[in-house]
């Protein structure tokens, strides 16, 4: 009855500071289908991540979810206790981060690490779960697992504990798998090699959500593409469609940011300015003291999302009757 | 398709370089012994030194033709010779022989309390680290008091109240020593508790408990022998402080600290009364910090790979 993954609607997630509440993520809404690659992009400290930590239920205090539902086949996860969060991690929704050197235990083998995840949802013997560990190593293209398995993880090179990294995610076979910048930390081969390996994933039903700064990674990988900006969606289209014909200034920028071989001009294009703090957002649209097609109503008045083509929704008062280049 | 995993069998990951060959179903005793006797040979040392002083400790009645407390005031405080290697004492009792059943106290009341105050602090500190909040806040202003107060008046306070007796020394020592540790290791805690595996872990449904086990306490353990090696050193002193003071060991049992305070009236006249005991303590505090060094430098993967 349902072919949506992953469900989000409405999702406000704040920080209680001194100085007040900062809404990190601000009423977004976004939906992964079966098997669709969904990407996040926009700069640092716009929320993208603060969507996958609310998706875990890991938001740290003084943050909290404060709105909205997240719906995980079904299963609404926003009112989970702790125990019952448990159980859906790892299992049901896995996340693979930015830093392989960091995200495993350097006191712990490799494999080991990776039949933990087995050993914690399931009921198997030792024996079944070392031959499952060794099973996804190989499968996410670990060469010699024998004695891969037995490695620390200092052993390994970068991509390699990426695809650890990925091993762990993948081996209760999750259905919605989050990647947070998954080749930030990577160097190009090994970042073609990952994204091989995770379209790979997506080929045989897992769900990916794809969170990254760099539009290279989301043009070659995601469905479905998400911009935010301070905590808020402010554009979302196909892939195809949102870089062939991108509506907000803001996407613009980002687009515009990216350096390619068939560029006619010599200088790359900045966004000036930064994110604005989130504590204290100007009124109007929150991109509006860095946009260079900036009107009077844009310092007032909030824009909404609206549709403006086939699955093309925008967040930008220049829909509204104004010629969009 | 891979029929058991359901996955297309990827292209293999390109043999990169920069990762050492894995070494499967390594023993890691021997291998922890192995780099000791590279890199850190005073570890070695200084492990064989501990080991001496227990076999001293426990086969005392074989090494020794005296009884601890066989007085000979014909031969009160008589300077080192082939018969008493290390001189005698004021009631002419062969100072070898006291400091080996002296080593016996020593040695326990060092190690035991330790280790018990060690399992203690660690878990107090853990939960105190990880869980925080009202928890933390509780736990640490409790560890704040008890460290406060003097830690040797304290202990005078629970020895005088419990009554003499090595139970209750071990108990006061404990008392008196989880506070700091539980201190270094919340402090360990919270810093590890940032690091992504921790991170991972929780994203991969790992339970805290579990967490705390497997994932936070190895990752402490470096600074947990640290402390070890520094804490067995003072529990030492602490024990010899508290038999000065007459509530520790009584005599006529020995212990170091009991023989130094004896000797102290003696050292200018006999100053071998003081000089045997004081060198051992220095010895094995030496001893435990070479050791101490050397496992934390094995033990640690980071440093591993250099």
């Amino acid at each position: 009855m349902l072919n949506s993954t992953l469900e989000v609607s409405h999702l406000c997630t704040s920080f209680f500071t001194d100085r007040g509440e900062v809404k990190a993520v601000d009423d977004v809404s976004l939906r992964v289908d079966k098997g669709q690659v969904v990407g996040i992009v926009g700069e640092s400290g716009c929320g993208k991540s603060m969507v996958a930590r609310s998706v875990m239920g890991l938001v740290k205090k003084p943050g909290k979810i404060v709105g909205g539902s997240i719906v995980l086949n079904g299963q609404e996860l926003t009112s989970l206790d702790d125990k019952e969060l448990c159980e859906v991690r790892g299992r049901d929704v896995s996340m693979v981060f930015q830093e392989p050197m960091t995200s495993l235990n350097p006191t712990m083998r490799v494999g080991r690490q990776v039949q933990e995840v087995v050993a914690i949802h399931e009921q198997v013997s030792k024996e079944q779960a070392r031959q499952r560990t060794l099973e996804i190593l190989s499968a996410v293209g670990i060469p010699e697992v024998e004695a891969r398995y037995d490695a620390y993880p200092h052993e390994l090179s970068g991509g390699l504990r990426q695809r650890v990294m990925i091993a762990m995610a993948m081996i209760m076979r999750p259905s919605l798998l989050i990647a947070d910048e998954p080749t930030t930390a990577l160097d190009a081969t090994v970042e073609a090699q990952i994204i091989a390996l995770l379209k790979r994933l997506a080929h045989t039903g897992t769900s990916v959500l794809i969170i990254s700064h760099n539009l290279g990674v989301i043009a070659q990988l995601a469905d479905y593409v998400y911009v935010m900006y301070a905590g808020r969606i402010v554009e979302k289209a196909d892939v195809c469609e949102l870089f062939d014909n991108p509506l907000h200034p803001y996407t613009h920028g980002l687009l515009g940011a990216v350096s390619s071989l068939r560029s006619q001009s010599k200088v790359l294009q900045t966004i000036p300015g930064v994110v604005p703090n989130l504590a204290n957002l100007p009124a109007g649209c929150s991109f509006a003291p860095r946009c260079d097609r900036c009107m009077a109503a844009c310092d007032s008045v909030r824009p909404e999302l609206v549709t403006v083509g086939a699955g093309h929704e925008l967040c930008c008062h220049l829909t509204k009757g104004v010629d969009v280049l | 398709m891979d029929p058991s995993t359901g996955f297309d069998v990827l292209p293999m990951a390109e043999d990169e370089p920069g990762h050492v060959p894995a070494s499967a179903a390594f023993d890691r005793i021997a291998y922890v012994l192995r780099r000791l006797a590279r890199d850190h040979k005073t570890a070695i040392v200084s492990a064989v030194v501990i080991v001496l002083f227990v076999l001293g400790a426990v086969f005392a009645p074989v090494l020794t033709p005296y009884d601890y407390n066989d007085i000979n005031l014909s031969q009160r405080l008589s300077p080192p010779s082939l018969e008493h290697l290390f001189g005698t004492d004021e009631g002419g009792r062969d100072i070898l022989t006291r400091m080996l059943y002296g080593s016996r106290v020593s040695l326990i009341i060092g190690v035991v309390p330790t280790l018990l105050s060690i399992a203690a602090g660690t878990l107090i500190g853990m939960v105190a680290g990880y869980v925080g909040g009202k928890v933390d806040t509780v736990i640490m202003r409790v560890a704040d008091v008890v460290m406060s107060f003097p830690s040797m008046l304290l202990a005078m306070v629970v020895m005088y109240t419990l009554g003499d007796g090595t139970i209750n020394v071990f108990f006061t020592m404990v008392l008196v020593g989880w506070a700091g540790i539980a201190r270094v290791v919340r402090s360990e805690t919270l810093k590890l508790k940032e690091r992504e595996y921790v991170e991972a872990a929780r994203i991969m449904g790992v339970r805290p408990t579990r967490i705390m086990l497997r994932h936070l306490l190895p990752n402490c353990l470096p600074t947990i022998i640290v402390l070890f090696t520094l804490e067995v050193p003072s529990s030492i002193l602490t024990e010899s402080g508290l038999s000065f003071l007459g509530m520790g060991v009584q005599p006529p049992n020995a212990s170091w600290g009991l023989m130094v305070s004896a000797g102290r009236v003696f050292l200018y006249h006999a100053p071998w009364l003081c000089f045997a005991p004081c060198l051992a303590i220095m010895v094995i505090v030496l001893a435990f910090n070479y050791l101490g060094d050397g496992l934390r430098d094995v033990l640690d993967p980071h440093l591993q790979s250099q």
